[in-house]
């Protein structure tokens, strides 16, 4: 089945430059193909812990909150079809990602408790518009990995935005001195590939930006929408 | 009855935990933690047997702090870890955990992962047991002067022994146990043979005394500290003394 994606003609933005495709020279189409082969090694994958720990928590619900403990199936059948079946697409429109962001932190929400300060804030003028899938789930990912503490306060502080056909991020976390070491090194791994899946996909076109002070991780990301989605 | 508690830092899981230890009747909850920072204070107030625990929590691992606790101490409570994570499996045993659980897991997993620690607790028991039996026990054969007396043969431990002090033909061996000597028809010379060196030393013709037992000593002779006081024949002296210089600070 990859074979088969990958012998299909460039088409849309992933192809490496802004050539027709009539002007395509064998040499334009084996990098074209190195570079999906790239991509799909690179496409975020559902972190499995965040899977069975979800699980774990459902099944404890069940016992406790049937009603709630239904809700989170929903929420999670939800997050996993978008992952699932729109996960290898090249464009998704932009609201979708953002439900997808919206199930992921109501699963993370029964996982923490209440006293972890959490804010989500969408505006968006351009919900329809494309976004590669994805491409903001391991920042928000992190952010919960590496800002929850139950020693010190902490706090998660998302917001997504568009602006003149672009998409903007910002993601804020408290950042705690006895961090996990266990995942920190993980979460390493997930950003490296993150960055370059940026790379290849809008090599002039995004900015990325990490600040990082004592005791907050904040990521700043903007890239270019889609418009003919 | 094992004492144990629970910890985990997502609230759902230590619930659904904590629901679990309760169906076991050979356990019980002394407290349910939400870290391993809690968990550490509760273990300094309480006697707790074995810990369930989350390895993947924020602010300080499940691994970390059981690697903190000290594994070789035998006192350190058995360890069962939970963890959504397989890959955390290897390294959990590598320090000595009882088991593991996936999560989620059934209550059957947690039954079974519950007998297998009620039954390391109990082999630790058992070892616990007889080692403090061994102590309290009679000494080893090694340990035992074998007499003939009164009509049968006696078992001593060299540690009960006093002195011994011949009387003619007779000797009397003075014990911690018995009131009244026992009375042997041996020669005081065999039983030198058959006492340890270093814990004995002939100090008179006609007394052989256990050195560990001595309360004082002067103008030769020495106060055992049941009180006797023995001589100290001139040809035995110098031995003694030059024992006595070796210990004297």
């Amino acid at each position: 089945m990859d074979k088969e994606q990958s012998t299909k003609k460039p088409q849309l933005s992933a192809k490496p430059s802004g050539n027709s495709i009539e002007g395509t020279t064998l040499q334009q189409q084996l990098e074209y193909e190195r570079i999906q082969q790239q991509l799909a090694f690179l496409n975020y994958q559902i972190n499995p812990h965040f899977l069975m720990n979800t699980l774990n928590n459902i099944h404890a619900l069940i016992a406790i909150d049937p009603e709630r403990a239904q809700d989170a199936v929903v929420e999670l059948s939800r997050l996993l079809r978008y992952v699932l079946y729109e996960g290898d697409h090249q464009f998704v429109p932009l609201q979708r990602e953002i439900d997808f962001l919206g199930h992921y932190i109501r699963l993370m929400r029964i996982r923490f408790t209440a006293d972890v300060d959490l804010k989500f804030n969408v505006q968006v003028d351009q919900p329809h518009a494309g976004v590669p899938p994805l491409v903001l789930a391991t920042f928000i990912e992190n952010a919960f990995k590496h800002g929850v503490s139950y020693v010190e306060s902490s706090f998660v502080d998302i917001s997504i935005s568009t602006k003149d056909g672009h998409l903007f991020l910002s993601c804020r976390n408290s950042k705690h001195a006895m961090g996990n070491s266990l995942s920190v090194a993980s979460g390493g791994v997930g950003l490296r590939n993150a960055r370059q899946r940026l790379n290849l996909l809008f090599p002039d076109s995004h900015r990325l930006v990490i600040n990082e002070t004592a005791d907050t991780y904040g990521v700043e990301l903007e890239l270019p929408l889609n418009l003919d989605l | 009855m094992l004492r144990v508690i629970a910890i985990d830092d997502e609230p759902l899981a230590l619930l659904q935990l904590a629901t679990y230890i309760q169906r076991v009747p050979e356990l019980t909850l002394v407290a349910r933690c939400q870290s391993a920072v809690e968990a550490a204070g509760v273990l300094a107030r309480e006697q707790v047997d074995a810990i369930f625990c989350d390895i993947n929590m924020p602010d300080l691992s499940g691994l970390d702090f059981v690697r903190a606790l000290g594994r070789e101490d035998a006192e350190a409570p058995l360890v069962v870890f939970t963890t959504a994570y397989s890959q955390y499996a290897l390294e959990g045993f590598k320090v000595a955990a009882v088991d593991f659980l996936l999560k989620p897991y059934t209550m059957d997993e947690f039954r079974r992962a519950s007998g297998r620690l009620i039954e390391r607790h109990q082999q630790q028991e058992a070892l616990r047991e007889s080692q403090s039996a061994q102590q309290a026990e009679e000494p080893e054969s090694d340990e035992v002067l074998y007499l003939r007396a009164d009509h049968r043969t006696q078992a001593i431990p060299f540690r009960e022994i006093k002195y011994v002090q011949a009387m003619g033909e007779y000797l009397r061996v003075f014990t911690d146990s018995r009131a009244r000597p026992l009375m042997a028809l041996l020669p005081l010379k065999r039983i030198e043979g058959m006492l340890p060196a270093d814990r004995f030393m002939r100090v008179h013709r006609s007394h052989i005394i256990n050195l560990n037992r001595i309360a004082h000593f002067s103008k030769g002779r020495v106060t055992m500290n049941d009180g006797a006081c023995l001589p100290i024949g001139d040809s035995y002296r110098a031995a003694f003394e030059q024992w006595l210089a070796r210990r004297r600070a």
